[in-house]
């Protein structure tokens, strides 16, 4: 049935009526003449009514001749007859050639590159290193060795396992896998020592081998020897060891800040305005002249490239921005308030700054002294830490 | 002419293709398909007569449409009370 209704629509079909009173041998003389007549049906034994196909009707016509029949056409239906209607709009017709070019031209290009599996390698690293071998954003996809490129992006750079290069539609999504660098190897022929790289007090040791030059409750320092390689005994005189331990010291941060009771914040008033950009690959079209009314703002830019379908990037990205009004004000903070507001972000500024990501392992002690003006806390962390490096 | 079938009986080739013998299929009450038709003698909303090398072929009901009409094929379709056929006479078959 499908497969008749497409062949029905692509060769055309007419409907059409013939009245006479020899109905049965105007069907037997289409019969002759091989004209295929579907869905007939007679009304009042002298009407009927046919589809047949638009190359036919010539016979038909001359069939109703013959037995005296009229025929009259009832509608026409099928890809000829709406290209015979389309044949005179003429600008319609060159639009969609033009618009069918202009989609094909458009696809032969590069417009997006999606980077994944990165982490220590940033995104704009790998663009650029896609970009010395031709793989940008409106650089032709057609004239691309990926099979090279993959290979020398990969020779290049140490940091790289693997770079995996796919082209669809006008997206490139490049997978890179980063290599992960190999231990040092230990040389166990050669003696080494173990020295200090922080300062703190030794609060635990376990050595495995070597000779501890430090004892639990000695205060180290930078560069101290903790460790020697040697190993003395009774029968075998004093040998060279590689050493081995785990030393830990309780090491002492300090911190202090001093902050007013008063203190002036920016807060969003909740009036934002808005405005689009839209890009042409790196050509601009602002659709607001000018910048925003307000004196202080946030600007918050959300960008989106637009796709035909999948990956079907065109050269087009729409750039929303908001901006939201700022207004500032002044808050008064309680001795309380503010000392839990200073300990706070002492807390995040120090794990920052060790990197300790545990902070439940840390003691604090923490002194305020309050003035007129403002609060002044002073706050010792005590760390357990692992020091040492092998030398 | 004899040889000829016991040939096509040897090779089991479907006689309404060797033959002008017409093949008849109906399907439930509301359909029918006819091969190797002559011609139609007569055509109404309620009957429909169709010749064919044998003989006739009598359709009666309600609403007959043909439905689709090639060279030799004809589907006639609708509600069919009876069929009956007239076989021509001094035919060998």
């Amino acid at each position: 049935m499908i497969l008749k209704r497409i062949y029905m629509y692509l060769f055309g079909v007419i409907d059409i009526v013939v009245e006479g009173f020899f109905i049965e041998r105007f069907i037997n003389i289409c019969k002759a003449e091989n004209v295929i007549l579907w869905s007939s049906k007679v009304e009042r034994g002298t009407v009927l009514k046919a589809r047949i196909s638009k190359a036919d009707f010539k016979a038909v016509r001359r069939a109703a001749k013959k037995t005296s029949c009229h025929v009259s056409l009832v509608r026409k239906s099928g890809l000829p007859f709406t290209l015979k209607k389309y044949k005179k709009r003429k600008v319609f017709a060159i639009a969609l050639f033009v618009i069918a070019i202009f989609c094909f031209v458009i696809t032969r290009f590069i417009w997006n590159i999606e980077i994944t599996g990165n982490e220590a390698i940033s995104k704009e690293e790998i663009l650029s290193d896609l970009g010395k071998y031709g793989i940008q954003e409106g650089k032709l996809k057609s004239n691309l060795d990926l099979d090279e490129i993959k290979n020398e992006i990969r020779l290049n750079r140490d940091d790289l396992a693997w770079v995996g290069i796919d082209i669809q539609g006008t997206n490139v999504i490049v997978t890179v896998v980063e290599a992960i660098k190999e231990p040092e190897i230990v040389d166990e022929s050669t003696p080494t020592n173990i020295l200090s790289d922080k300062n703190g007090i030794v609060s635990k040791m376990i050595v495995r081998s070597g000779t501890a030059r430090v004892n639990i409750g000695d205060s180290v320092s930078v560069g101290d020897l903790l460790v020697e390689g040697v190993m003395e005994g009774k029968y075998t005189g004093i040998r060279e060891v590689v050493s081995d331990a785990d030393i830990f010291v309780t090491s002492t941060y300090e911190k202090e800040r001093k902050e007013a009771f008063i203190q002036q914040n920016e807060e969003r008033t909740g009036k934002v305005e808005k405005n689009v950009e839209i890009y042409l690959h790196n050509f601009k079209i602002n659709f607001k002249k000018g910048v925003p009314k307000f004196q202080n703002c946030d600007t918050i830019k959300t960008y989106k490239k637009i796709k035909l379908f999948s990956n079907y990037y065109i050269p087009l990205e729409i750039v929303n921005m908001a901006y939201f009004e700022l207004e500032k004000s002044f808050k008064t903070y309680t001795e309380e308030e503010l000392k839990q507001k200073i300990a706070e972000d002492l807390q995040q500024e120090f794990c920052e700054e060790t990197g300790i990501s545990d902070f439940t392992k840390v003691q604090q002690n923490i002194t305020s002294v309050a003035d007129e003006e403002g609060l002044t806390l002073h706050v010792i962390y005590t760390v357990e830490e692992k020091i040492g490096t092998k030398e | 002419m004899r040889k000829l079938e016991r040939i096509n009986e040897l090779l089991e080739i479907p006689r309404e293709i060797v033959s002008k013998v017409p093949k008849i299929t109906v399907t439930g009450f509301d359909e029918i398909l006819i091969e190797n038709f002559k011609g139609i003698l007569e055509y109404e909303e309620f009957f429909v007569r169709i010749s064919t090398h044998v003989g006739n072929i009598n359709i009666n009901g309600f609403n007959l449409k043909l439905s689709q009409m090639t060279e030799d094929d004809i589907a006639v379709t609708g509600k069919i009370e009876s069929l009956d056929f007239e076989s021509k006479r001094g035919d060998e078959a």
